[in-house]
């Protein structure tokens, strides 16, 4: 039993042994579940009915057992409750002692036992967000009542039980709020955004549910946000199967991911999105692309999502597709704690084989165990010439590096036991969450109110995703021949998983002044390993050396720690109200021991093929196909913001002036140290992979065996940026219906790259940097109008220009082999993005949690930055490379829609309960690509650039994408059920359609099931993701498709348009075509599918417990 | 509830005692890898799959090269067993077992005749100048007999292009019934024919034909005729006006499909069994 199992079982004995000892010991009545069935009979049938269920002893006198018609009400479920309601009823009084209880007639007027009271409390706010104090919240079931303070906060004390609201605050929309739940000594947050009353003084009366009035708050936030917004709250959340933020995100209008890890916002790609915590920009957690993976942030944690795609002046950071702003839990109203418990199984991992290098001991708490500690400090590399480094052909006498230096590195680095492939059993993922939030009240004449959240979460997910087919990069393109059906290029992603969270929010306010707290810690253990089997561009299936296929495999185990602190403050000082904030977000990302292998099969008499694992050559320069690597990333991020806004009046307009300034410093740094096993005979015969550590002593001269690290393998990368930022705006409030937010944002942007090397390979090593970047000051307006001709009406219209920088490694020469895209991923320098952006929006808010809205958007990108397939020799060798093109504009539409179904038949209460939602997104976008040149004149090289004719969409793209849902929340049941379909997608984009690689429309449908148990203190989910198993498709307009123009024979230099047209049949959608013939062979026809993945059907079942 | 934890804590107690640190091997460790002597052979009539330890390996029809593959064999245990079976009954036709210890891992040369194994195949010893030679037609039930003949295409070059002037057809062996070897038939002499055209020439092709039809026995679409008949044509020797010595030629005939297209191929035996 390994040590985790051991570590495992006793945390659960200790757990179940203090959970059951709590029952069994305490006697307490509460705790003593009963269910009376002979409810009506006399008192002694009942007592014999209690004494049976719960093994306490009944004393009674035969009067008291007499006592006819004891009814027991449904709701008491406890053998206290019970009591209760017998000595109430029945004008008795009891006594415990042990396990005895004794009934007597009470004396004098009995005390009933007093039930511990409930709590609800919250904040009146109106639409605009300001607190409403003295607003009358009224219980309408005990007629009992509060008003709300000053900053508009409440709270009442009421007994357990169900319960409607009713909010009332003058020339505001009476509201009620049914299905309040008090829970015996805890609190409910409620906090109610009023409307104002159109109709002067006649009552209106709204009436919402308790889930619907948390969605409602979020519209109300978005109906009164100065910018273009979309968002999710946790309500919205909740009942969907989601886990982290990247499977959330697709369910916001206009928002779709790659991966559920990347965000596209308007169907603009991850790079032009920022994503925010608390307010504080998140790094990338890609070395190589500009973005934030998504799923390193728990779902719940998450307060609400919200996705601005304007921009205002106080806005510190540039986007173009939006900014998606997460906050995460932060000061409770009330006091709570909850434990959650889920698994969850996969129909494509549980049950099959799970592979994957050696584990380490702690990998399912998502620790090393130091099994993969093989990269010492102070490693030297080894060219593979003599004159500088070691040649194995040369004498000691003549190789600089000699063989007894090389034996004692490779001695360092250590064995090789961890390598090569292993099957392990697939387990269910599990995940638990411990999460509990205090609220104090200092004072009990002002207000004087700290709280905190805390939260920790473990998670452990395994994912086997079956890649179907694999054509892209260095893979075949196509079958030798067509009719081997054995001719496949397919294999496996296997993803391990371990998340560790932990998150202590807390603040502190009083009427004027507001401080808050965020610190929030995830550790995460990511193994993917990648198992391809196929055949090569280069070596295509025939029945000689290339009979069989070849396997690449890619182990990258990466622990990423992701630490952010903040502080933030509010103070109001007379009319100027100040905000400010300082925060640090650090992360870390170490890559430990990642592997890159590559197995040859070979056919002997009893093993066709014989697959063994081939160390690279040591006669060969490059790095080879056999290395195993570590790569480390540090990037910290400092910020400061600090704003006044000014707030007064001129007549009856009302307006707020205000200025403010930002700094964002960033420094990161990326170490990589890749060690390439090298060998005089590349196959070791029947030599394990595991045992090669165990011969590289070079000791014997006719088959050396070494660790061969070069000089750009064992290298870094550092840089730095600084972002600072000054503000001046101003919003006004016109004529009750108008509002103006407007300004200009100076901007200074300055990157260093203070250290930068090329990695992977010496062509690479060879190329330089081209960078443009040189304004670093841009002066940026915007301006947002919102204009609200009828009230729960918007008419926005908005303008703004914003700045898209480069990412720190985006102008690195670091360059890597990634087996998604099957080729290796580099930059050609990187220069900024500017981005002018026009919105005019028109959403109604008819009713609590309801919506429906019309957007049209249009953006001129300036120099925007794309992932392009680049074949730089000619080869059909391509690599996907980033750089900038011309110019690109994109359009688009987009409609939401919310709507409860109540209003169909008002007689049928179940619909009252049934929303249906929905949103579609359609845009268009066409680029002006650029062919960059570089030509020498007087033997300096300088950079120009040849423009293309024709237009093609922008990378990233989706024409088409929309989200459907039903959902019925109900007082206990809950079902909800959501489609999301996203269309054709630009994925890699190229100056030919035979190197632009699209993806194929995709739907996924989720469904969830959830019910409250023991008065609403446990919940129960059922999630299914995926239900019909979509998988994700990939294609390229193949050559086949398309004949050349007559026209155009003989004619140089032509554009693809000029030089080509789709033969009949074909376009640049996805035709798979038929099976015809070209150049005497039989041939698909059609569209080249590069790659398949299917991710399996997930059904996950959490319990949450609320105590 | 105490209940549902009990549950709740005993399915994790059961998911942490699964965890596993070390996996089985995906490639699993070597003993050794021995060399073996494989002298090939010949298989007709049917398919034999080789196995070995119980697995399927590949498939034997035609020749049995001695080729580099067949040159090794691995040991994962202290022995390996080597079984072949005949494809359409499943009849296990040779076995042999292959011991780590031993020196000497060898294989005989092996020839099944569609019935059983046999140590060679046999064939009679030529006699005088004479040129003999009997054939083996192994395509599917239904593909019909055959006859087998000497074609003397007559062509000129049209450019880059063969013009055929005409074709004169000598019989060698007519009606071969699929699935058994023929009787010997003596081969005729390569003839000499008159060229009608000052620009002509004659290309000879043993072609294997449909019996008593003027049909090629394969025929893909759309097929230029001169790949036809090289497709339909086996590489039997005839004598010549200076033929001294005699020669005896055993011509097994069977079809192959690749990448859409089909053409006949024949294997000398007496080449593969040499005396």
């Amino acid at each position: 039993m390994s040590r985790l199992t051991c570590l495992s079982l006793l945390f659960i004995m200790t757990a179940s042994a203090v959970l059951m000892a709590s029952g069994v010991k305490s006697q307490d009545l509460r705790d003593v579940r009963v269910k009376v069935t002979s409810s009506g009979a006399p008192l002694k049938t009942v007592l014999d009915e209690l004494e049976k269920q719960s093994g306490f002893s009944f004393y009674f006198t035969e009067e008291i057992g007499n006592i006819p018609g004891v009814t027991i009400p449904k709701n008491a479920h406890s053998l206290y409750e019970v009591l209760r309601e017998i000595s109430n009823s029945k004008k008795l009084s009891y006594k415990q002692s042990g396990w005895m209880i004794a009934i007597t007639k009470a004396d004098v007027q009995p005390k009933a036992i007093p039930a511990k009271p409930g709590r609800i409390s919250g904040r009146i706010t109106d639409e605009k967000g300001d607190p409403l104090p003295g607003a009358t919240i009224r219980v309408i079931e005990t007629g009992g009542g509060t008003q709300s303070a000053v900053d508009g906060s409440y709270v009442l004390n009421l007994p357990p039980g169900v319960y409607t609201l009713e909010i009332s605050y003058v020339s505001f929309v009476t509201r009620q709020i049914t299905e309040v739940v008090i829970t015996e000594g805890k609190t409910t947050p409620l906090s109610i955004t009023m409307k104002v009353n159109t109709k002067g003084l006649k009552e209106v009366k709204v009436t919402s549910g308790y889930k619907k009035a948390s969605i409602a708050a979020l519209y109300a936030q978005q109906q009164n946000r100065a910018v273009l917004s979309d968002g999710i709250s946790a309500e919205q959340i909740g009942a969907t199967p989601d886990k982290h933020v990247g499977e959330t995100l697709k369910r916001i209008t206009g928002v779709s991911t790659t991966d559920n890890r990347k965000v596209v916002v308007r169907g603009i790609a991850e790079r032009y999105n920022v994503s925010t915590l608390n307010g504080s920009t998140l790094p990338s957690t890609d070395v190589q692309e500009r973005d934030f993976e998504f799923n390193m942030i728990p779902t719940n944690m998450v307060e609400d999502i919200v996705v601005a795609k304007s921009i205002t002046p106080d806005m510190p950071y540039g986007f173009a597709g939006g900014l998606v702003q997460i906050t995460t839990k932060s000061v409770p109203t009330s006091n709570f704690l909850s434990v959650t418990l889920g698994t969850s199984v996969n129909s494509r991992t549980v049950g099959k084989d799970f592979m994957g290098y050696q584990r380490g001991k702690y990998d399912y708490l998502g620790f090393d165990d130091g099994g993969r500690n093989h990269f010492p400090k102070g490693l030297f590399p080894v060219p593979y010439d003599y004159y500088s480094g070691f040649d194995p052909r040369e004498t000691d006498a003549r190789n600089k590096i000699k063989v007894a230096e090389v034996a004692e590195q490779n001695k360092r680095i250590g064995g090789t036991e961890r390598l090569g492939a292993r099957t392990y059993q697939a387990m269910p993922s599990q995940n638990y969450q411990l999460a509990i939030g205090r609220a104090y009240s200092l004072s009990k004449t002002k207000k004087r109110d700290l709280g905190f959240v805390g939260s920790l979460s473990y998670r452990n997910t395994q994912n086997n995703d079956y890649i179907a087919s694999m054509r892209r990069g260095s893979w075949a393109r196509k079958p030798a021949n067509i009719d081997d059906v054995t001719d496949q290029n397919t294999g496996n992603n296997y993803g391990f998983t371990t998340t560790l969270g932990a998150l202590l929010n807390g603040g502190f306010k009083t009427e004027k002044h507001q401080v808050n707290v965020y610190n929030l810690y995830t550790h995460i253990f990511d193994n993917q390993f990648s198992r391809i089997t196929g055949w090569s561009h280069e070596n295509p299936k025939d029945d000689g050396l290339s009979k069989f296929p070849s396997i690449r495999e890619d182990d990258r185990p990466k622990f990423s720690d992701l630490l952010q602190n903040k502080i933030s403050g509010q103070h109001r000082l007379g009319k100027i109200n100040v905000e400010w904030n300082v925060a640090r977000t650090q992360l870390n990302t170490v890559e430990k021991d990642a592997v890159t292998a590559s197995l040859g099969g070979i056919e002997i008499l009893n093993k066709a093929p014989l697959y063994q694992y081939y160390s690279g050559s040591a006669y060969a320069p490059e790095i080879g196909g056999f290395h195993r690597d570590q790569y480390v990333y540090d990037e910290t991020n400092r910020s400061a913001e600090l704003s006044a806004a000014y707030e007064f009046r001129l007549g009856k307009t009302s307006h707020t002036f205000k200025v403010g300034g930002n700094y964002l410093d960033k420094h990161a740094s990326f170490d990589w140290t890749i060690l390439p096993i090298v060998g005089t005979t590349p196959f070791k015969d029947a030599l394990s992979v595991q045992e090669w550590g165990n011969h590289m002593k070079m000791d014997d001269k006719t088959n050396y065996l070494y660790y061969r690290p070069i000089g750009y393998s064992l290298n870094r990368f550092e840089g730095r940026s600084i972002n600072k930022g000054a503000f001046v705006m101003i919003d006004s409030k016109l004529f009750d219906n108008l509002r103006i937010v407007g300004g200009i944002r100076a901007e200074y942007f300055r990157t260093d790259t203070l250290d930068s090397n090329a990695s992977e390979s010496v062509v690479y090593a060879n190329m330089k940097m081209m960078l443009l970047d040189s304004v670093r000051t841009r002066w940026l307006p915007s301006v947002n109008i919102t204009y609200s001709p009828v009230k729960n009406l918007n008419l926005r219209l908005a303008y703004s220009e914003s700045m898209i920088r480069p990412g720190l490694m985006e102008n690195s020469q670091f360059v890597r082999f990634s087996p998604n895209y099957g080729t290796v991923l580099r930059s050609r320098g990187v220069e900024s993005t500017r981005i002018q952006n026009y919105d005019a929006k028109l959403e109604w808010f008819p009713g609590a949690g309801e919506l429906l809205s019309a957007t049209y958007f249009y953006k001129y990108f300036d120099k925007p930055a794309e992932y392009y397939s680049y074949d730089q020799s000619n080869t059909g060798n391509y690599d996907i490379l980033i750089t900038n093109s011309d110019w690109a504009k994109v359009s688009g539409w987009e409609f939401e829609i919310r709507k409860n179904l109540g209003f169909l038949y008002e007689g049928v209460p179940f619909l009252k309960n049934m929303f249906v939602s929905g949103n579609l997104t359609i845009q268009r976008s066409e680029v002006r690509s650029r062919d960059r040149n570089v030509k020498t004149v007087d033997g300096v090289d300088s950079v120009y650039y040849t423009y293309l004719k024709y237009r093609r969409a922008l990378y990233g793209q989706i024409p088409r994408q929309y989200n459907l849902g039903l959902q019925y929340a109900g007082k206990k049941l809950g079902i909800n059920v959501v489609y999301n379909y996203m269309g054709y997608k630009t994925f890699i984009t190229g100056s030919d359609p035979n190197m632009i690689e699209y993806e194929r429309p995709r739907g996924q449908l989720d469904a969830q099931i959830s019910y409250r148990l023991l008065n609403g203190k446990m919940e129960a989910k059922l999630n299914i993701s995926n239900l019909t198993d979509a998988p994700f498709r990939f294609f390229i307009n193949d050559h086949s498709t398309y004949r050349i123009k007559p026209e155009s024979e003989g004619l140089p230099d032509l554009e693809w348009n000029d030089r080509y047209e789709y033969q009949y049949g074909f376009s640049e959608k996805f035709e798979k075509g038929y099976i015809g013939t070209a150049n005497g062979l039989k041939e698909r026809i059609g569209d080249r599918e590069t790659f398949t993945r299917y991710i399996g059907r997930t059904f996950s079942f959490s319990l949450s417990y609320n105590f | 509830m105490k209940k549902t934890i009990n549950i709740v804590c005993l399915l994790i107690l059961l998911l942490a005692a699964a965890c596993k640190k070390e996996g089985d091997f995906v490639v699993k460790p070597l003993k050794a890898i021995e060399p073996v002597t494989f002298a090939g052979g010949y298989v007709l009539g049917d398919t034999l799959t080789l196995y070995f330890d119980g697995v399927k390996m590949r498939d034997y029809f035609g020749p049995i090269g001695s080729d580099w593959e067949t040159t090794r064999i691995a040991f994962e245990e202290d022995r390996a067993s080597m079984e072949l079976k005949r494809k359409k009954t499943g009849e296990t036709v040779y076995q042999k077992t292959f011991d780590i210890k031993d020196a000497d891992n060898a294989i005989p040369k092996l020839y099944f005749d569609g019935a059983k194994m046999q140590p060679a195949y046999t064939y009679p010893t030529p006699q005088g100048a004479e040129y003999t030679a009997n054939f083996y037609l192994d395509f599917p039930a239904g593909s019909g007999t055959a006859d087998i003949s000497l074609e003397m295409i007559e062509y000129r070059m049209d450019g880059n292009t063969p013009v055929i002037l005409g074709v004169t057809s000598v019989p060698i062996a007519s009606n071969i019934q699929p699935g058994k070897w023929t009787e010997y038939v003596t081969l005729p002499m390569m003839p000499t024919l008159p060229n009608t055209h000052p620009e002509s020439g004659f290309a000879p092709y043993i072609c294997v034909k449909k019996a008593g039809k003027n049909e090629y026995y394969v025929v893909n679409k759309d097929e230029e005729i001169f790949t036809t008949i090289e497709r339909n044509s086996l590489q039997l020797q005839l004598p010549d006006e200076y033929t001294t010595n005699g020669l005896v030629q055993s011509y097994h005939l069977y079809g192959k499909t690749y990448s859409g297209i089909s053409a006949v191929i024949s294997n000398d035996l007496v080449r593969v069994f040499p005396k």
